[in-house]
């Protein structure tokens, strides 16, 4: 399996998954194209990584759920002990999260499986040339999910930090209420006033009355009219 | 005698008379009249007692000879004076002649004089006695009256006195009934409802101690609920005691009577195992009072005294006050504790079924990967694989189907990946739950429109796997809720971890709503909060909801540090 590797022109492309099927199908298809040899498979992930690192092909395509070491981490070790090999993550799911984490871990691909017959060609020859490649279902996703987060502007406000309490006692603090008053307002101890008071100007990052006078302001919890 | 001295000192008389109210000052100040100014030989003053049974002589004059004082009214008095030889049986040389003293028509007593006088001057004589006896009556009148009323005020004295320590002993009764019904309710078992009635009964009823008994006839024995803490030593609570031999006190405590023993030691021996007990303890005289609950006797307060008979009518009422009390409520304790215990089994019983689909869920899921997911992947590597292996004559006729069944494949795939997820994301289990309500938070955006935004640190260390399926199933029945009835723009979900335990905090800036709706059970189930409380609980955790109209909602799961 190691003699194609002097031909330039052939990529070699190695194959981890625990279904024999899915390593057979890959390998013939890539096979049949002509341009692409596979010299080697492991059906887990401790025989991943030691064959990958041993044979140091110019692609990897891996499982994400493997038996023993998953995907995500066999990449990981990857990427830092056989820097040159690029990994293509193999993988039924289509969330964000395990396409960031795959991304994150040093994968340069990552293929859908149900579309892996169709697209690993083209992903190969993709992440050879050193680009990435995401399945095309997966792109879309990607693509609309970022203009969905650049339309929704800054995300977050300061405020809803705060539990229902701690806004209350800030209502309470920037209408000029003194510890006692916002005790007895609320039925609580003046401690506990206290408490809720240190936690939301810590929460909030203000340090002052004044501070939170103007930041009440800014957020529309008070207005100058009053 | 002259006239004048005699009317002089019947005026004397008339002023000095009725001076005190002393009846002895009075009567001596009369006979003194009548020795100085009519001088007989003898003088018996009889009066008339309270009881107006009998006479009593006050005063004599001029007898010598020792004499009984009291005598029957209506007795003949000059037989009686007779009889005891202080007069002649019928004097020849003695005149003699009785005076009634009365007034207003009513009698006080009679005066006996024998006289020497001549029968001429006897008549003045006796209208001269007549005359001062008139002066003595209402004096006599007068101070029979003072002393009837002297003799009601000490007597209503005394009874007010008396009534005054009963109104007394029966408010301290009462109050320490109250505080014993206020330790009662505020008892969380039967024991303590028990204790806290054994602990007042020694200030009610003066004795050696008590102790409550919970019956169990189907193993024939009594179990102690509690008893005095000086009896300890012998009868703590808990302990089983036979009935063995006390067959017949417990057929009369069916019946509702009290059982009382004034002595145990009067008793033939031996004695039953439970009243061994009792004796042992040092108990002579005992009573017990049935606790009743509907007409079945459930168990007994028995009081013993190191005295024999130690218990009175009023003790045995206010046993009975107790006794009442308690059965009430043991009662409701007992029924509040079997309500308690069959919530918990359905709470128990729902967790375990949500536990069971959650995991059902899970299986199918891991199911629909393994089987379904790698089967659609082998079958469109096949197709593939077939593509590539076409001649080029089947090429132009094949390939369109093909790639149609690839895109059909692939379509499937999409529709498991989806079912799958709802089912139970794979991301819950392979990076927890931050990053699967980042995920469902994605998916919850694209599909309503509301900006849902999740913090919280991704290095926090992971939750109980049951823990983050339960956190995750809440928040997406609440973020069901926000799409459903906040109308609003924005959603924060924030997850804190609070040493072992976790907070989950979902904050939308909607309508809100007044939580006081929420006490209406159609508005709780339209919120599906009771779903979401018992699955929170189920993990130990606690769910607030917090909102007003117009203030957006928050809704908050803690999970304590020490539960998972």
């Amino acid at each position: 399996m190691e003699a194609m590797s002097d031909s330039r022109l052939e990529i070699s492309v190695f194959l981890a998954d625990d279904h024999a099927v899915v390593r057979d199908g890959l390998r013939l298809i890539l096979e049949t194209q002509g341009s692409f040899s596979v010299i080697g498979e492991a059906a887990d992930g401790h025989e991943a990584i030691r064959q990958i690192c041993r044979l140091c092909p110019d692609v990897a395509i891996i499982d994400i759920a493997m038996p023993k070491l998953d995907g995500i981490e066999v990449t990981r070790r990857i990427s830092q002990s056989c820097p040159n090999t690029r990994v293509i993550i193999l993988s039924m799911y289509a969330t964000s999260e395990h396409i960031y984490r795959a991304l994150q871990a040093g994968a340069q691909g990552y293929l859908l499986k149900e579309s892996a017959g169709r697209e690993v060609v083209e992903a190969v020859q993709a992440v050879h040339a050193g680009q990435r490649y995401l399945s095309r279902r997966i792109a879309d996703a990607v693509v609309e999910e970022y203009i969905r987060l650049r339309q929704s502007g800054p995300v977050e406000s300061p405020l809803e930090r705060l539990t229902w309490r701690e806004k209350e006692i800030l209502q309470l603090v920037v209408e000029g209420k003194s510890s006692a008053e916002i005790a007895e307002i609320l039925s609580l101890s003046p401690k506990t006033v206290e408490t809720y008071r240190s936690r939301l100007m810590q929460k909030l990052n203000i340090h002052d009355i004044p501070g939170l006078v103007k930041f009440a302001i800014r957020q529309g919890l008070i207005s100058l009219d009053d | 005698m002259s006239k004048i001295y005699q009317l002089d000192h019947l005026y004397q008389l008339s002023v000095t008379l009725g001076n005190t109210l002393d009846l002895c000052h009075e009567v001596a100040t009369f006979m003194q009249w009548l020795a100085d100014v009519v001088r007989p030989d003898m003088a018996f003053l009889f009066l008339i007692d309270e009881n107006r049974q009998r006479l009593r002589l006050v005063k004599t004059l001029g007898c010598e000879v020792p004499i009984r004082q009291d005598v029957p009214l209506g007795f003949d008095l000059w037989r009686w004076l007779a009889e005891q030889g202080v007069i002649m049986p019928s004097g020849e040389r003695h005149t003699r002649y009785a005076v009634p003293i009365s007034f207003e028509g009513r009698l006080y007593g009679t005066l006996c004089l024998v006289s020497q006088q001549c029968p001429e001057k006897l008549q003045k004589e006796q209208q001269l006695v007549n005359t001062a006896a008139g002066f003595l009556a209402p004096v006599l009148c007068n101070i029979r009256l003072y002393q009837t009323l002297e003799r009601q005020v000490a007597e209503r004295t005394a009874a007010l006195a008396a009534s005054e320590e009963r109104h007394r002993r029966l408010a301290e009764r009462l109050r320490i009934l109250r505080e014993m019904d206020q330790a009662i309710l505020a008892a969380r078992s039967p024991e303590e409802i028990a204790e806290a009635a054994v602990k007042h009964i020694r200030k009610l009823i003066p004795s050696l101690g008590a102790g409550i008994a919970k019956f169990d006839f189907s193993v024939g024995t009594a179990i102690l609920l509690a008893t005095n803490v000086s009896l300890r030593d012998w009868l703590r609570p808990g302990l089983k005691v036979p009935l063995a031999g006390v067959e017949p006190l417990i057929a009369e405590l069916r019946q509702g009577a009290i059982n009382q023993v004034d002595d145990l030691q009067a008793m033939p021996s031996p004695l039953p195992e439970a009243l061994q007990l009792l004796q042992a303890v040092g108990v002579r005289s005992y009573i017990a009072i049935p606790l009743m609950i509907q007409d079945t006797l459930m168990g007994a307060l028995c009081i013993g005294a190191q005295e024999p008979a130690a218990f009175s009518e009023e003790h045995i009422e206010v046993a009975s006050e107790i006794a009442n009390s308690l059965a009430i409520a043991l009662h409701q304790k007992q029924l509040f504790q079997e309500v308690q215990r069959q919530r918990r089994q359905v709470r128990a019983l729902a967790a375990q079924i949500d536990q069971i689909e959650q995991a059902e869920r899970r299986r199918l899921a891991h199911e629909l990967h393994d089987q379904i997911g790698q089967n659609l992947t082998a079958l469109s590597i096949h197709l593939s694989t077939i593509r590539t292996i076409l001649s080029p004559e089947t090429a132009h006729r094949a390939l369109p189907r093909l790639d149609d069944a690839i895109t059909l494949v692939e379509e499937i795939a999409q529709r498991i990946r989806d079912v799958m997820a709802e089912l139970h994301p794979a991301i819950l289990d392979d990076y927890g739950l931050l990053p699967a309500l980042r995920w469902y938070a994605e998916n919850f955006s694209q599909r309503t429109g509301i900006i849902a935004h999740v913090r919280g640190d991704d290095e926090a260390p992971r939750l109980p796997s049951r823990v983050e399926t339960t956190l995750f199933r809440i928040a997406q029945e609440v973020l069901t809720n926000v799409a459903k009835h906040a109308q609003a723009t924005r959603v924060t979900i924030t997850l804190e971890m609070k040493g072992e335990g976790a907070c989950l905090m979902i904050t939308d800036d909607g309508v809100g709503f007044d939580p006081t709706t929420l006490q209406k059970p159609e508005q709780r189930e339209r919120w599906g909060l009771r779903i979401m409380r018992e699955r929170a609980e189920a993990i130990g955790g606690r769910l607030s909801i917090h909102s007003a109209p117009g203030k957006g909602t928050q809704v908050v799961v803690e999970i304590g540090t020490t539960q998972t």
